[in-house]
């Protein structure tokens, strides 16, 4: 019994566009779904978190860069972001508060010591906006100059 | 999207079924269906290929007024 027709598409256009939409809704489940378990994980494994999810977060990074490099390669910033400096700066600033507050949580959970969960706050908080931006910057960059050369590709005449 | 009613004319027109317009465009009945009902818009090569099917022009089978487009 033949399982598979070798090469050829057994979908039509609008089954094929189907398959699509839905492989697209799996991977940000299992991307979104993959993060809350590694966010879950840190809470309950607290100073041995590191120990247990390399695997996690090698998968994790994977798949961030595959999206960041397929993303810059088609010249796409996102489907409703704006690709501005004010907006990367909002983003970073968003994420070091986001992550500012779950490690405050995480500290205060493990330690019990508020005075130390504050600080830490303004550490990791900041040091999260600055390395948010320097990523984001970066990609931009990127992004931009990848854009122009697909602007300027082909005869406009 | 409105329904696409020319297509379905066409294919009574022509006395086929939508399973036959399917298997003569290569698509699945599914797709026909989708077509006619307005559920789906088709890339110009599948709309190319059901003019063929039904001896019609692009123009017969998938120009859309203005007013039609917002129904």
């Amino acid at each position: 019994m033949k399982l598979f027709k070798k090469g050829k598409n057994q979908l039509d256009e609008m089954q094929e566009q189907n398959l699509r939409k839905l492989e697209s809704w799996g991977f940000w489940l299992t991307w979104g779904a993959l993060l809350l378990s590694i966010l879950i994980q840190m809470l309950v494994y607290k100073d041995e978190a590191a120990k247990y999810l390399k695997g996690e977060w090698i998968v994790f990074m994977a798949s961030c860069l595959f999206m960041l490099v397929g993303c810059v390669r088609l010249g796409i910033w996102s489907r409703r972001g704006i690709p501005s400096f004010t907006n990367i700066l909002l983003i970073s600033l968003l994420a070091g508060l986001v992550t500012g507050i779950f490690v405050a949580v995480y500290n205060y959970l493990s330690y019990g010591d508020m005075f130390t969960a504050l600080i830490t706050v303004l550490i990791t908080g900041i040091c999260t906006f600055a390395l948010c931006l320097l990523a984001l910057s970066l990609s931009l960059s990127a992004y931009k100059k990848r854009r122009q050369k697909l602007d300027s590709e082909g005869d406009e005449k | 999207m409105s329904k696409n009613l020319k297509l379905k004319a066409a294919r009574a027109e022509r006395d086929m079924t939508q399973k036959a317009l399917a298997d003569a465009a290569g698509v699945s009945r599914q797709t026909i269906n989708a077509i006619e009902q307005g559920e789906y818009n088709p890339t110009i090569k599948l709309c190319l290929t059901i003019c063929r099917v039904l001896g019609k022009t692009l123009d017969e089978l998938f120009w859309e007024d203005e007013e039609d487009e917002t129904l």
